[in-house]
């Protein structure tokens, strides 16, 4: 079942990736509320994302910092809810990047062990 | 010089005193219990067992006192002065701990202590949170030691884990929630060395009991009472979820870029649109990420990366029940044991500021070192470095500009004590008898209060959001004329005081010993509010309505603090019949001893401070336990007749006396052979 599923995510990866930027510009420029299920749910299309196309962390930090970019522009235009947005996804994507630096590292520590 | 810039009222004379900080009067002071007791004679009495800051709020103060400084120096010697070095300190020690080759390290100390959130808690007079704030990152940092030296078990980690555990003794005194988020952080600090498989699980449940049980142990005088007792010290209602999400000032981007919500006013729930010069700051610390790849010691790269997890987990518990996931936080509170003590999320900023105060030196002296290094000629990356270091600095002052400029109010600007407020004190002390003063709505800052005339606020029974015994049940419908200035959905101050109109609201206030009603000059415009501001139209009402109560008599005592006498009130102890108190005398705030002439048994002896069924009195060996009185008041029943001495104590008091000798036994042995074991070193 699990392997199926792998199967399924890596064969399909490319539009998991699309469906999870659609959604991404989706909820910070048009959902006009935070939808805390939205976010679960695009959370865990990234993660299956990171793990399908095997991202380093880094990928992570770049789109927090792009999503903390959107929230320092849209600061200046008094889009409270897109700043807002900008922060809750950098805030996300820091913690799916830290996570995955965390599992690296303890990784790499049992393998020298 | 930029301390003594922002925190020049420190260091100058004139009051400080501001938000939660007190004012005292040396009367005062002198009339601090010299130890722990768990009945305070504040207000009408009451029980707390969390008297876990009697060390650091009452024993120097009244020691001080006692040595003849006056309170300006007090204040200073025993709170604000302390703060400063210990801050600095202990940031730069954590840093040095956690990054020992990095550069730029009076940065953390500068970030620790010139953030948004310490200066609002420290405007605002939170003394014992911002010590504890100050001596959180050597807490953090000394467990980090014991936790990585788990590896070696030799003497010198005892007397560390016996350090540790003294000063985390120390930061529970100045506030146990912020010594709890500091413990959060030592625990994820652990569940992260937990996967290293180098540690020995053994040492490491030493180097870590050792501490924990010393706290424990040196804060036994108030534990035991807790866990014997287990009565509550405070409000259940304290605990709604409600509250946690009332208190949710904070949003998400506040947080992250470490911006307290109330920044710069520091006026309670006015929250400020954002500012966007601090969307920077989180920037500058989860770069640290970027460059924290390229670090070749595994040691500091996990301590980078737990850093920036703390700065996250901070970030999303100081916004609280605001989005995204307000829910977590509000399950937290409801569901996790010792989370409901905090109902204002804001003091998770501690991670926040701790996270910070290690991410932003170190991306700054890695952005500072690849400039250094850069193929440039040697003039130009000299000029390079130097523009880069001042482009920092002068941003960092930019976010602190109001301190800067002085516009910060609070324990940032000194005070004057009215002299109508020395004219009261005068007033009440030449009157050596026991009585109360009722404030309407409350005490003001500078109002006098000794253990002989402590205070009662008419606040804490009627407002329009509470209600409690005994003058609830007074309250009547109030004619229509009275509040008519006042604001819609504002508080109207006069509309509270409807309990007056109750005839029997005068035989009440005598039961409680209170002789005087005061209506405070509101000096600092801190009290009688309209719409966030002073409104002398409230206290005017105020004034005008207590002057048509016919049973209370103007007292011209000062021009501008309105005194009004209630006729017979009563002494602490008095008999509801017709025998006498011969005399009464207050050996400590748990125990009296009170002589007695009885002519016609039975009598029933009242004392004036609120019920508690812990309160007994022992006549002729036999014991008597208290009964309600008024339905709120202490009162025993005497059989005997004749000249009686009684003695009232709170029975509860027992197990603070037992568990100071344990507290007392664990500072002399773990102080005593730190300070042998360190002169035998020295030898």
């Amino acid at each position: 079942m699990l392997k199926r599923a792998k199967k399924l995510v890596l064969k399909h990866k490319v539009y998991l990736l699309g469906i999870f930027c659609l959604g991404l510009i989706w909820d910070i420029f048009f959902n006009p509320q935070i939808f805390d299920l939205a976010v679960l749910i695009l959370m865990f299309l990234w993660i299956l994302t990171v793990f399908s196309f095997k991202f380093e962390p880094q990928a992570s930090f770049v789109l927090a910092a792009v999503s903390y970019g959107i929230s320092f522009v849209f600061q200046f235009f008094d889009k409270e809810m897109i700043m807002e947005k900008g922060a809750s996804w950098f805030f996300l994507f820091l913690l799916v990047g830290l996570v995955q630096a965390f599992v690296r590292g303890f990784s790499k520590n049992e393998k020298r062990h | 010089m930029l301390i003594f810039w922002i925190f020049r009222s420190w260091f100058g004379l004139g009051e400080i005193s501001s938000g939660d900080t007190g004012f005292y009067f040396l009367e005062t002071l002198k009339s601090f219990p010299g130890f722990p007791y768990l009945w305070s004679y504040n207000a009408l009495g009451s029980y707390s067992s969390l008297i876990y800051f009697f060390p650091y709020l009452i024993l120097p103060l009244r020691l001080l006192s006692i040595l003849g400084f006056s309170w300006v120096l007090i204040e200073r010697m025993a709170w604000y002065w302390p703060f400063l070095p210990l801050s600095l300190f202990s940031s730069y020690y954590l840093y040095k701990l956690v990054l020992p080759k990095a550069k730029l390290r009076f940065l953390a100390s500068f970030i620790y202590l010139f953030n948004t959130y310490i200066l609002m808690i420290v405007g605002g007079g939170q003394v014992s949170i911002f010590l504890s704030y100050a001596i959180a990152p050597l807490v953090l940092g000394l467990f980090i030691q014991l936790i990585n030296d788990s590896k070696t078990n030799d003497e010198w980690l005892i007397k560390k884990a016996l350090f540790t555990g003294m000063i985390l003794a120390v930061q529970v005194s100045f506030e146990p929630r912020l010594a709890f988020i500091t413990l959060m952080a030592v625990g994820g600090y652990l569940l992260l060395q937990l996967f290293n498989s180098k540690l020995r699980m053994t040492s490491l449940a030493k180097n870590l009991g050792i501490p924990l049980i010393v706290t424990f142990f040196l804060h036994f005088y108030w534990l035991l009472p807790s866990l014997i007792l287990r009565k509550a010290s405070f409000s259940p209602t304290f605990t709604f979820g409600g509250w946690a999400e009332f208190l949710s000032f904070g949003q998400f981007s506040d947080s992250l870029s470490l911006l307290h919500p109330n920044w710069p006013e520091n006026i309670f729930g006015k929250t400020y649109f954002f500012r966007p010069e601090f969307l920077l700051l989180p920037i500058l610390a989860f770069s640290t990420l970027l460059f924290s790849q390229r670090i070749k010691n595994l040691v500091q790269k996990k301590n980078l990366l737990f850093f920036a997890s703390l700065g996250l987990m901070g970030a999303f518990l100081a916004k609280g029940t605001n989005p995204p996931f307000g829910e977590v936080y509000l399950w937290l509170f409801k569901n996790v044991p010792g989370m409901n003590l905090f109902r204002d999320a804001s003091k998770f900023y501690l991670l926040t500021a701790l996270s910070y105060s290690i991410l932003i030196p170190f991306s700054l002296s890695e952005i500072h070192k690849r400039l250094s290094t850069k193929n440039l000629l040697f003039s130009t990356k000299n000029y390079l470095t130097r523009i880069f270091l001042l482009l920092v600095f002068c941003y960092l002052l930019l976010l602190i500009k109001p301190a800067i400029g002085g516009e910060l109010n609070g324990t940032f600007k000194t005070k004057k004590i009215p002299h109508d407020y020395l004219v009261l004190k005068e007033f009440l002390i030449s009157q050596p008898e026991f009585f109360r003063t009722f404030w309407v709505p409350k005490q003001q800052r500078f109002g006098f209060h000794s253990n002989n005339h402590p205070v009662i606020s008419s606040e804490s029974f009627s407002t329009d959001t509470v209600c409690l015994e005994p003058f609830c049940s007074f309250r009547v419908e109030m004619p229509e004329n009275w509040g008519e200035k006042c604001f819609p959905n504002d508080r109207c101050y006069v509309r509270e005081l409807s309990f007056f109109l109750n005839p029997q609201t005068e035989k009440v206030l005598a039961a409680m010993a209170i002789k005087y009603i005061i209506v405070p000059f509101d000096s600092e415009g801190e009290i009688f509010m309209a719409e966030r501001q002073y409104n002398h139209q409230q206290r005017e009402e105020v004034e005008t309505f207590l002057e048509t109560i016919a049973w209370l008599e103007k007292v011209e005592v000062t021009e501008k603090i309105a005194v009004y006498q209630v006729s017979d009130y009563q002494d602490h102890f008095f008999l509801a019949d017709a025998s006498v108190v011969k005399s009464i005398k207050m050996i400590n705030p748990t125990k009296y001893l009170v002589s007695l002439e009885i002519d016609q048994p039975p009598a029933t002896l009242v004392f004036s401070e609120t019920y508690d069924e812990l309160w007994q009195m022992k006549i002729d060996g036999e014991t008597i336990s208290s009964q309600l009185y008024l339905g709120f008041l202490n009162s025993f029943f005497i059989e005997q007749t004749g000249d009686l001495e009684v003695m009232v104590e709170f029975s509860g008091q027992q197990y603070v006396y037992w568990g100071g000798i344990v507290s007392l036994l664990t500072l002399l042995l773990s102080g005593g052979y730190l300070v042998f074991s360190f002169r035998q070193r020295k030898a």
